[in-house]
């Protein structure tokens, strides 16, 4: 493989599953695996205009997200509400507006379509993305796992969310190229799922997630060039088979005295 | 010395005013219970203390608060590994590095566990200890990074008779060790009337304040509660 499709591939699920640890701890994991979906209208639009995807991608998940930020807070709707109809009225609108010759690449992505250009910038703003939650990950965990013990701290936190939302837009975007619109959502859970299977601690679980979220995506790119299929299938595949794993060993560790 | 100073205050859910015009002060080293019935709006005016509810109104702190806060209840996802360590380091105010925390920082987590007697839970995932245990690892941080002043909301909520004396017990020897001002509410009026220097009746509206042997009377009570409540008094020794 292209070395600077190995490192754009391994960049992105490093992004993926790092974020993906905030989207299993607020059990929103078919919520990103539907928010990728509302990427289509984006690329079917940025298609038709003749620009780069990506940047479809990314108005679009970001204009929902940033809606969805605020709907939930205004109207106190939960957000899988929200995002159930983002997603469906996004997926109408995408299957009307796309090209049909591009329709396969949007959906499942198309890694060997990736210039030196694109390339470039993924590994960019990935490694940009992978800093960001290193470095805002305490305030991420704060803002995630108990409201109750938000204290003072509800504006940082209501900033931190925004910030997340915005973070997971880019990372959809950026995984869109390589596993498509339909499979995006599950390179960020699949991984997080597996690890916390087997995880002791939240730094254990999200070190698991990235590891795992690495060899599953190098696997799944190398397996679908070897055999001629598309990467984005071939890595969940291989995701749901560690997953599938995980959970026996999680079984045999509770089984024993 | 006045520590805090509330003025007026009301609170809105939607439409509904869950706190009406509420008004009492707070001296510095102060232990003040407040009563009430369930939906009283007794945890939104602590919400508000927090500064995390709108209010209109004054809230005044005479000093600057340091807030230790312990939730009536403390929900999370049960199946995600997450140690008490990572806990204390989630949530302090100050961030003590999360990935690498320092052995400093590790003992002073220790040291505030082995005060409420969990120093064993360190490594332990809060998922998977007892809801004692999860109450007493709660009230540590609480008090980890020396707060001046405390607010329970019903600490005892989810433990048993046993637990309920062992964490009041704790809470009351904390609150001299540090000498902290307190507010807490709670449903019990045996531990109001051992714990509080002072009791504050509240149904949406203060319908009575003062010493608890002055303010736990069957008229106030009745008031409060509705029907025939009275308080029986235990002699403890």
């Amino acid at each position: 493989m292209d070395s600077n499709l190995l490192l754009l591939s391994v960049v992105v699920a490093i992004a993926a599953s790092f974020l993906g640890v905030f989207i299993i701890l607020r059990r929103l994991a078919l919520v990103s695996d539907v928010l990728s979906h509302v990427a289509l209208p984006g690329v079917a639009l940025a298609l038709i205009l003749g620009v780069n995807p990506f940047f479809g991608a990314f108005l679009a998940l970001g204009a929902v997200t940033v809606v969805i930020f605020f709907l939930e807070r205004r109207f106190a709707l939960s957000i899988d509400a929200i995002v159930g109809v983002a997603f469906t009225v996004a997926l109408a609108v995408g299957m009307i507006l796309i090209p049909d010759e591009h329709a396969a690449e949007a959906l499942f992505g198309d890694i060997a379509a990736i210039g030196r250009g694109d390339a470039v910038f993924g590994v960019a703003l990935g490694a940009l993305l992978i800093a960001l939650t290193f470095v805002l990950f305490r305030r991420f965990a704060h803002a995630t796992f108990s409201k109750e013990l938000s204290r003072d701290e509800t504006v940082a936190d209501g900033r931190a969310e925004f910030v997340f939302l915005v973070a997971l837009a880019l990372a959809i975007a950026l995984g869109i190229k390589v596993v498509g619109t339909l499979l995006m959502g599950a390179m960020m859970i699949l991984p997080v799922v597996a690890a916390k299977n087997i995880a002791w601690s939240l730094k254990s679980m999200t070190a698991l997630a990235i590891v795992l979220g690495v060899l599953e995506m190098v696997g799944g790119v190398s397996l679908a060039q070897a055999y001629d299929t598309v990467p984005g299938a071939a890595i969940i595949l291989i995701g749901g088979a560690v997953f599938a794993v995980s959970l026996v060993s999680r079984a045999v560790g509770r089984a024993k005295p | 010395m006045l520590f805090l100073e509330v003025k007026n205050l009301s609170i809105k859910i939607g439409r509904e005013k869950v706190v009406d015009n509420v008004s009492f002060t707070i001296k510095k080293g102060e232990n003040v219970a407040i009563i009430g019935p369930n939906g009283a709006g007794k945890t939104t005016m602590l919400r508000a203390l927090l500064g995390s509810a709108r209010y209109e109104g004054e809230v005044v702190w005479h000093e600057k608060p340091i807030i230790g806060y312990v939730p009536q209840k403390f929900d999370f996802d049960k199946t995600v590994p997450f140690t008490v360590e990572e806990f204390f380091l989630v949530y302090s105010r100050k961030s003590k590095g999360f990935w690498f925390p320092s052995c400093a920082a590790v003992r002073e987590i220790e040291k505030y566990l082995k005060y409420v007697k969990a120093e064993h839970l360190l490594k332990r995932n809060l998922g998977e200890i007892s809801h004692g245990e999860l109450q007493r690892v709660l009230i540590a941080q609480a008090i980890f990074e020396r707060p001046n002043i405390l607010l329970l909301d019903e600490p005892t909520a989810s433990v048993d008779v046993e637990g309920e004396r062992t964490i009041y017990y704790l809470v009351k020897e904390m609150i001299k060790d540090f000498s902290l001002t307190s507010i807490i509410i709670s449903h019990d009026l045996h531990v109001v009337h051992d714990f509080a220097d002072r009791v504050i009746c509240l149904n949406r509206k203060m319908l009575c304040e003062g010493a608890p042997n002055a303010v736990l009377n069957k008229e106030n009570l009745s008031a409060l509660y509705g029907g025939d409540v009275t308080l029986y008094r235990h002699e403890h020794k």
